[in-house]
């Protein structure tokens, strides 16, 4: 095996300009790597340089730090799973392939595209190629999210005359294709790594092969896994729920406010902060939320946007996390910050939410899409000693060591 | 020229032309006693008969005896063989009702200059003349190639007569008038009178029709006429809806046909002429049906559409009995690799399966036909991998000429289902049923429920195929009907039905 160890990490985004889960747990990855003595290079998709690149000639890739690059989409079919643009392809199939490491291994394909990952398989058949699933993208065309359109109800599987419900103008034709596109080109990888075991069931139900896949969490850094963890015991803080993430339809701050207007109908101390988003955001994707938060007042507070380096000491500041989401998840990196924070979770009962949350050992569990239900967890969640229950049980989050233990096999690397 | 013997029997003589190889075509009128027969011979200078190799008779309105109780008269077209004999030395004589005319055709008042007697000369004997041209065979095939113009003597007056769309539509006093034609031989009219005008007679459509030279073709080629066996108008209230079909039947049918038709419309003659774009049988049926109905039809007239159609079916599939091949086998071991065709390319998504399939379709043997609305680019990118594949007509003229090759067809579905349920290779070609090429050709072209080979395809793999209706829903019952009677023969491989992954 050549050394140093070599190891390209590709992604749909890079944290420096998308805040997504799927784009920080791939530079934490390549953080690892690298202080576990790899060589890491990271290629990461830019919305920036791609429209750049719809203006002018420009490069494929773009160096943008020591062994990181970006590149252009541009020439990429509109929904980002192929390559219209052959010419584009090939040349960051050239890249990749002249960069001769041991290992590929892709976040997400969205960005990626199906057939640049079946082109690189073609052009480095000695290298081990190894893919992080990250929702449900190719199994559902409904942004991934394996959530009925209609209504909102969480989808089981996905069957082409099932989806005919959600996308009308479909045909079963195209669906069939369409996941026979996906699995070709995602067969061709080597591992298949799911955050959560209920991703797994899902993408292996989907027909990716059993034999190749492994559920392992996405780690924190080295960093924040060193921070001591010292669970906030301020009087009160039982009654203090945060939200962190971004405002989109898929977050649920819609159902947590609305609850929490319920819940502060009986327990008027309680306080939310949502973190991550402004007032404005939340209004403007939900614009009937506009007097329920003028009637809440004060007892609701807008974080805005938050850094990595600061999200633990946010998290610490609160009583419960709360993920209201109305989709599966997967594993979301807001439930693996806040077990390092040593604060409880306030849940959804579905998916990857549910699965990294143990009920009454990690957090509470609601009914998904429940707002009464939701208040009634906001309220059982305000009695300190239910809390101090909890807290003593929470699990802490993945580390770079556990994450290392485990990857450095698909890597064909020893340790 | 004209002569009179008596009242009632008179003639005219209106050109005289050489045919070649010693032939003359003579064509007039001639007027004779009611109920007593014209015969009309040719003579040499020494008296000695000369052989009629055709006569053709036609009616001519525009001849009118001054007793029509007395007196009828007939349009004639005649070709006789004169030799060596110079005109000059000809002679027609005609005999009726025991009176005697001869005539000597060396008289310089009978045109011998073709092009201009026609142009000049009524279009409805100029019909006439393209119906006994078609029915006389090589005798008359000279009058297309004069001038080295596709219509030869007739081309000054076919550019005039009225040029039809494409698509149905209103045309002169027709509300719509459409024909149509099928790369299967199928011909095909619908005429709706327009309001006010009056119904039109089943019997009073004329229509001729007529293969273009395909290109490349010699400059002096000309067009050919077709001859159509079946031809049966049904009325659909005041419209008709017409049908018949070109022979032979089983004949590749040229993609270029030309027709020209007269029909009367409220006491009127409508003239036209058009270059219908070769359909399959259901895109045939559906414009022209719609066009028949009409906006806003009645119950009544959608029951005599129905009516129609069904009957003109009913024509269609007692001709085409017995000529739907019945085979659709698993491969012997004795067959060669069959030839592949994809179809249900139908947009970019399936392109990209295409390209990413690409090293396993290189194992199939060349050429590969694709069809399918987006085939063309399924072409390019197989292409670009360096494999050789067809499309569209080019693809249908492989099949012709691969003649009793086996085809293995094979929907881009498939492929990916396939591909889905880890079947490939194995699902490509070996083990798929086959057909011979022409066998395939023949059941879509007759028998085909849609224009891309993918509806032939299902049918043959015994999954529903129902035709693809737009514009007139009250076709699809008895079209439904008609393509169920055809393929009732047919023995397919494998269960009927949608199955996988719906």
């Amino acid at each position: 095996m050549a050394e140093p160890r070599h190891v390209c990490i590709i992604a749909h985004g890079h944290p420096d300009h998308s805040k997504g889960g799927g784009e920080v747990a791939a530079l934490r990855q390549a953080q690892a790597l690298r202080a576990a003595g790899w060589r890491v290079t990271v290629l990461a998709a830019s919305m920036e340089l791609s429209g750049l690149a719809a203006r002018r000639p420009t490069p494929t890739v773009w160096r943008h730090a020591a062994d990181e690059y970006l590149y252009a989409f541009d020439g990429m079919a509109e929904d980002r799973l192929a390559w219209q643009d052959a010419t584009r392809r090939r040349a960051l199939v050239g890249f990749l392939a002249g960069l001769g490491a041991q290992a590929y291994h892709f976040h997400h394909y969205w960005r990626v595209g199906a057939d640049l990952i079946s082109a690189l398989r073609a052009a480095r058949p000695d290298a081990r190629i190894v893919m992080t699933l990250h929702e449900m993208l190719a199994i559902c065309l409904h942004h991934g999210q394996m959530v009925r359109i209609p209504g909102g109800e969480p989808c089981e599987a996905a069957a082409p005359l099932s989806c005919l419900g959600c996308f009308p103008g479909e045909t079963i034709e195209r669906l069939i294709i369409r996941r026979a596109l996906l699995l070709h080109a995602l067969r061709a990888c080597d591992h298949f790594i799911y955050p959560s075991a209920f991703l797994r069931a899902r993408y292996e139900a989907w027909g990716l092969p059993a034999e190749r896949g492994m559920v392992l969490e996405n780690p924190l850094t080295a960093e924040m896994m060193a921070r001591p963890r010292v669970p906030a015991e301020m009087p009160g803080i039982e009654t203090r729920f945060a939200f962190f993430g971004q405002a989109t339809p898929f977050k649920g701050i819609d159902l947590l406010v609305q609850a929490f207007a319920l819940a502060r109908a009986e327990r008027p101390e309680l306080h939310l902060t949502l973190n991550g988003t402004t007032a404005g955001a939340v209004i403007e994707l939900h614009p009937s939320l506009g007097p329920v938060l003028e009637e809440l007042g004060p007892a609701v507070a807008f974080g805005g946007r938050y850094g990595a380096r600061d999200v633990l000491t946010l998290m610490r500041a609160a009583g419960w996390v709360v993920l209201p989401s109305r989709w599966w998840e997967n594993s979301p990196v807001v439930i693996q910050e806040a077990k390092r924070a040593g604060t409880p979770l306030i849940v959804a009962d579905l998916g990857g939410m549910a699965e990294k949350v143990r009920p009454g050992l990690d957090g509470l569990h609601f009914r998904f899409g429940s707002v009464a239900d939701l208040a009634r967890a906001l309220l059982e969640a305000a009695d300190p000693a239910r809390r101090a229950a909890i807290v003593a049980t929470l699990a802490d989050a993945t580390g770079p060591a556990e994450f290392l233990a485990a990857i450095a096999p698909c890597y064909g690397a020893a340790d | 020229m004209f002569c009179r013997v008596t009242e009632s029997f008179q003639m005219g003589l209106d050109a005289l032309a050489p045919v070649g190889e010693g032939r003359w075509l003579l064509f007039g009128w001639v007027m004779r006693p009611r109920g007593e027969e014209a015969r009309l011979s040719f003579l040499a200078a020494d008296g000695r008969p000369l052989p009629l190799l055709f006569e053709g008779r036609h009616p001519r309105p525009d001849v009118c005896p001054a007793r029509p109780d007395l007196a009828e008269v007939d349009g004639f077209h005649l070709v006789f063989a004169a030799g060596e004999g110079e005109r000059g030395d000809l002679r027609l004589q005609a005999e009726a009702d025991g009176e005697e005319l001869r005539v000597r055709l060396g008289d310089p008042s009978i045109p011998d200059d073709l092009a201009p007697v026609i142009a000049a000369r009524g279009w409805a004997e100029n019909l006439s003349l393209l119906a006994d041209a078609r029915r006389a065979g090589p005798l008359l095939a000279p009058l297309f190639t004069a001038q080295g113009r596709s219509f030869g003597v007739f081309q000054d007056w076919v550019a005039r007569v009225p040029e039809l769309p494409a698509e149905p539509a209103p045309f002169g006093s027709a509300g719509a008038l459409g024909v149509g034609v099928t790369m299967a031989g199928d011909i095909a009219l619908a005429l709706r009178p327009a309001p006010g005008t009056g119904a039109v007679p089943a019997d009073s459509v004329r229509i001729e029709a007529f293969a273009r030279p395909s290109l490349p073709a010699p400059a002096s080629a000309g067009v050919m006429p077709l001859c159509i066996a079946d031809w049966q108008a049904e009325p659909v209230g005041e419209a008709l809806l017409a049908w018949g079909r070109v022979e032979p039947w089983t004949a590749p049918i040229p993609a270029a046909v030309e027709v020209l038709l007269e029909a009367r419309v409220g006491g009127e003659g409508l003239w036209a002429r058009c270059r219908p774009t070769a359909r399959h049988l259901v895109g045939l049926f559906d414009p022209l049906a719609a066009a028949a109905l009409g906006p806003e039809p009645t119950p009544a007239a959608r029951a005599a559409l129905r009516r129609a159609l069904g009957r003109l079916l009913a024509r269609r599939e007692a001709a085409v009995r017995g000529m739907i091949p019945t085979e659709w086998r698993a491969p012997a071991p004795s067959d060669p690799p069959p030839l592949l065709l994809l179809t249900g390319i139908e947009e970019e998504l399936g392109v990209r399966l295409i390209e990413a399939l690409a090293p396993l379709l290189a194992e199939m043997p060349p050429p590969l036909l694709l069809s399918g609305p987006a085939a063309q680019l399924g072409q390019l990118a197989l292409e670009e991998a360096g494999i050789a594949a067809l499309v569209g007509d080019e693809a249908e003229q492989a099949l012709e000429a691969a003649g009793s090759r086996r085809v293995a067809a094979l929907a881009l579905r498939q492929l990916a289902e396939a591909v889905i349920d880890r079947r490939l290779p194995a699902g490509l070609g070996d083990g798929m049923p086959t057909i011979p090429a022409r066998d395939l050709l023949l059941l879509h072209r007759l028998a085909g429920p849609g224009g891309d080979l993918e509806a032939t395809r299902a049918r043959l793999a015994g999954e529903e195929a129902p035709p693809q209706i737009s514009a007139c829903p009250e076709v699809k019952a008895p079209l439904s009907a008609h393509l169920e009677a055809l393929w009732r023969g047919f023995r397919s491989p494998a269960p009927a039905g949608n199955t996988g992954h719906g």
